[in-house]
């Protein structure tokens, strides 16, 4: 009895020991799949934003992949979290629409389904074709992988705080190419687009589709190419992105785009894809064919998506690219299904997430100064099943021009979304629409000629509570007759411009005084010519754009 | 070499010169005789210097600050006393550039900080030459200002201080105090210049104090 105590007593230590060690020896890091409610205080985190690598934002939620380490640290604090999935790691996972939740208990037989918000659901599977194993009704959206969002309070801005407060002057010159949209014209492409049975992402004749595209474009005089990606394992597709070079900031882009895969339930041999979307990618085609006429300060992009169908693969591609390349976008218009009316008059809806808002205003704004259409402004994060969602993961601005966010096309992913269930007008009304605000974006080359060299560099001073930043902007005078300057700024890239000078400014600078330091500011200057006739925007910069160069000259 | 062990040196002679001379500080009041009848209230002025602890605060507003004290002590026991007082502290002072400085600019500062204190201070003797240590909570009130500007900051936050210092009795009413102080006022605040703002530092007083 004393011996097993003693043995006891020697090993116990031990044992203490082994797990003590066991305990901080680092086990190998694995991560779990978890939503977050947004309407909480983040900034209580127990750990850094930066260590929760968010990948859908959406109207109440964030879906985000956090250490299981941090699982524990997070859910001792008051937020609000669920765990999906305890193993994301590798799996592809859809976010489904659901209409009614019948749906949920069909989505149950076919995979994991975790319910995220009223109409919107979690799905992954085994299989890899999920868009064929799913009802044909829903519509669907792959989680992108390699995007990383942040963070952030959730604050919707009322549409009040950021419309317009000058509605743009009418340009002759947009409105001699709105009244170039014809009818006739976009008929053609919806049938041409509908005379290849089926767009279905993987078929051949969805590659001929888009040779077809390529073509169109590279005729009316837009310079065209493919951009080739792979999707799934094993299949390949190409959107074909059309470009009309700007004059003065061709490194700025303003895109026009639309998806021309379709889909029905005999997606191999027969998907029209009248509607969805021959109506959007003929929008964009007649769109190309008026805008290539034009010299523009923006580059304008019109882009043809693949595999949209499939979860957005075409678009996701193209924008997590040109967000890695630095690609400066100043706006994506992504029109899908905007020919069919289930009533008249049909309004488009313009759905856009809250750091977007911007641009459904300007399109407001547009349409009424050039092509008057019945607009719904809907700000919903949770809409992620077009192509606009993927530029929206790389924090680009876009908007979706949509007839309805609830598809009430009863044709929607049939056989027989057909042209003869088109109702043409509409959808010329909006293509007119679209390409105002296009044109309005990219801004025709005007007379006189904006300035040019615009410079801007701030300081920061403070004081131990309070800080203030002042920008320092310069530009080189007109090469043109002009009176005086004007100069614009913005928070908003590219969007809500407020004129800073009260009076014409006679000289090339201007000293903005007394700005937040935490907010980026964005600049412009326009020349005024004797006539009173004011140019366009000169290249937009940023209020620090040019204090790198002052670093320079330091070290120099 | 040389340097280093000159450096210890230095710093060890100093040490040891404190505690020698704290020593024979307590001695001599030891050696002192007794105060004859204590008085239950006293009230002092006292006047000084103040160090703030964050170098932010001495940029904009100078390594050097002159605060003002008046205090009412009430004698708990013959080691105990309770104290509430009052402090003002105002300064000015010129903004600073935070990151890439383009060209000089500058706007003219006006800070105020204006500190309600209570606190508890045990004596270690009570003679004519006493020696006491103290701490307390405090009040703060603060306000800083651009002048020619509408931009200003204001909020009030709470403190806490712990002090040393010796009291020499001048007569039956009068005394002189000498008094050393740490002081931390944390606020929540931040600025480009300074991300956890702390009013507190060092303060080396002296003042006068009447008995009654």
């Amino acid at each position: 009895m004393r011996l097993k105590r003693t043995r006891f007593l020697k090993i116990f230590p031990l044992v203490i020991f082994l797990t003590f060690i066991f305990y901080l020896t680092p086990h190998p890091s694995s991560s779990v799949l978890v939503k977050i409610q947004k309407n909480q205080n983040l900034s209580v985190l127990p750990f850094s934003a930066s260590d929760i690598k968010v990948i859908q934002e959406l109207k109440t939620v964030w879906i985000a992949e956090i250490k299981t380490e941090l699982l524990s640290k997070f859910l001792r604090t008051r937020i609000q979290c669920e765990v999906l999935d305890s193993e994301p790691e590798g799996k592809p996972y859809y976010l489904v629409n659901i209409t009614h939740e019948e749906q949920i208990n069909k989505l149950k037989k076919l995979g994991n389904v975790r319910k995220i918000e009223n109409h919107t659901c979690l799905f992954w599977c085994a299989r890899e074709n999920v868009r064929e194993i799913l009802p044909p009704e829903v519509q669907i959206k792959r989680l992108p992988s390699q995007t990383s969002l942040t963070l952030r309070s959730a604050s919707f801005p009322s549409s009040e705080e950021n419309k317009f407060r000058n509605f743009p002057q009418s340009d002759p010159v947009i409105l001699q190419m709105v009244n170039q949209v014809a009818k006739a014209n976009l008929s053609s492409y919806i049938l041409s687009l509908q005379d290849f049975k089926t767009r279905y992402a993987s078929t051949l004749n969805c590659e001929a589709s888009g040779t077809f595209l390529y073509n169109f474009f590279n005729q009316v005089g837009a310079q065209s190419e493919y951009d080739p990606f792979s999707f799934r394992s094993d299949y390949s597709s190409r959107n074909v992105v059309a470009m009309i070079p700007g004059k003065v900031a061709p490194n700025y882009a303003v895109i026009v785009g639309a998806h021309y895969d379709s889909y029905s339930k005999q997606p191999f041999t027969l998907a029209p894809g009248a509607d969805d979307n021959g109506s959007g990618t003929a929008a964009v085609m007649e769109i190309g064919r008026i805008l290539s006429r034009y010299p523009f300060n923006f580059t304008v992009k019109l882009i043809c998506f693949s595999a949209e169908e499939w979860g957005l693969y075409g678009s996701q591609h193209y924008a997590f690219h040109a967000r890695q390349s630095g690609e400066k976008i100043i706006a994506v218009i992504n029109l899908d299904m905007v020919a069919y009316t289930d009533r008249i008059p049909e309004d488009l809806d313009i759905i856009v997430n809250s750091d977007s808002e911007w641009l459904a205003d300007k399109y407001i704004s547009s349409t009424q100064t050039y092509a008057p259409l019945d607009l719904l402004k809907i700000i919903n994060p949770s809409f992620v099943y077009s192509d606009h969602s993927s530029f929206w993961d790389e924090k680009y601005s876009a908007l979706c021009g949509i007839e309805d966010a609830n598809p009430s096309n009863p044709h929607y992913h049939k056989t027989t979304d057909t042209f003869d269930t088109l109702n043409m007008d509409f959808a010329t009304s909006v293509t007119k629409a679209s390409l105002a605000i296009a044109a309005d974006l990219a801004e025709p080359v005007s007379t006189p000629r904006p300035p040019t060299g615009l410079t801007s560099r701030s300081q920061v001073s403070s004081s131990l509570f309070s800080s203030i930043k002042t920008a320092y902007i310069s530009w080189d005078p007109s090469q043109d007759q002009v009176k005086g300057y004007n100069i614009y700024r913005t928070t908003t890239s590219h969007a809500n411009y407020q004129k800073l000078n009260s009076a014409l400014l006679g000289h090339t600078s201007y000293v903005d005084s007394f700005l937040n330091p935490d907010t980026v500011y964005y600049y412009v200057a326009t020349s005024v010519d004797g006539q009173e006739r004011e140019s366009n925007n000169c290249e937009e910069v940023r209020d620090d754009e040019n204090n790198k160069e002052i670093d320079l000259e330091k070290i120099l | 070499m040389k340097t280093i062990k000159r450096l210890i040196w230095r710093k060890f002679s100093k040490s040891l010169a404190a505690i020698v001379l704290v020593f024979a500080w307590a001695q001599m009041a030891s050696f002192s005789e007794p105060a004859e009848k204590m008085s239950r209230f006293s009230l002092s002025f006292s006047a000084g210097c103040y160090l703030p602890q964050q170098k932010s605060f001495r940029q904009l507003y100078g390594s050097v600050q002159f605060p003002l004290n008046l205090q009412v002590n009430y004698v708990l026991s013959p080691q105990a006393d309770l104290f509430a007082g009052l402090r003002y502290l105002t300064s000015k002072g010129e903004t600073e550039i935070v990151g890439p400085e383009l060209v000089l600019e500058s706007h003219p500062l006006d800070f105020g900080l204006y500190s309600g204190r209570l606190g508890i201070c045990y004596y270690f003797l009570r003679t004519r030459l006493s020696l006491f240590m103290g701490a307390g909570l405090s009040y703060n009130f603060y306000k800083e200002t651009w002048e020619n500007t509408e931009i200003s900051s204001e909020d009030k936050k709470s403190g806490f201080f712990a002090q040393a210092g010796t009291e020499y009795l001048l007569g039956k009413k009068y005394s002189v105090v000498g008094r050393i102080e740490y002081s931390s006022i944390p606020t929540k605040e931040s600025s480009k210049l300074q991300k956890k703002i702390n009013l507190g530092g060092l303060e080396f007083s002296v003042g006068l104090v009447l008995k009654f």
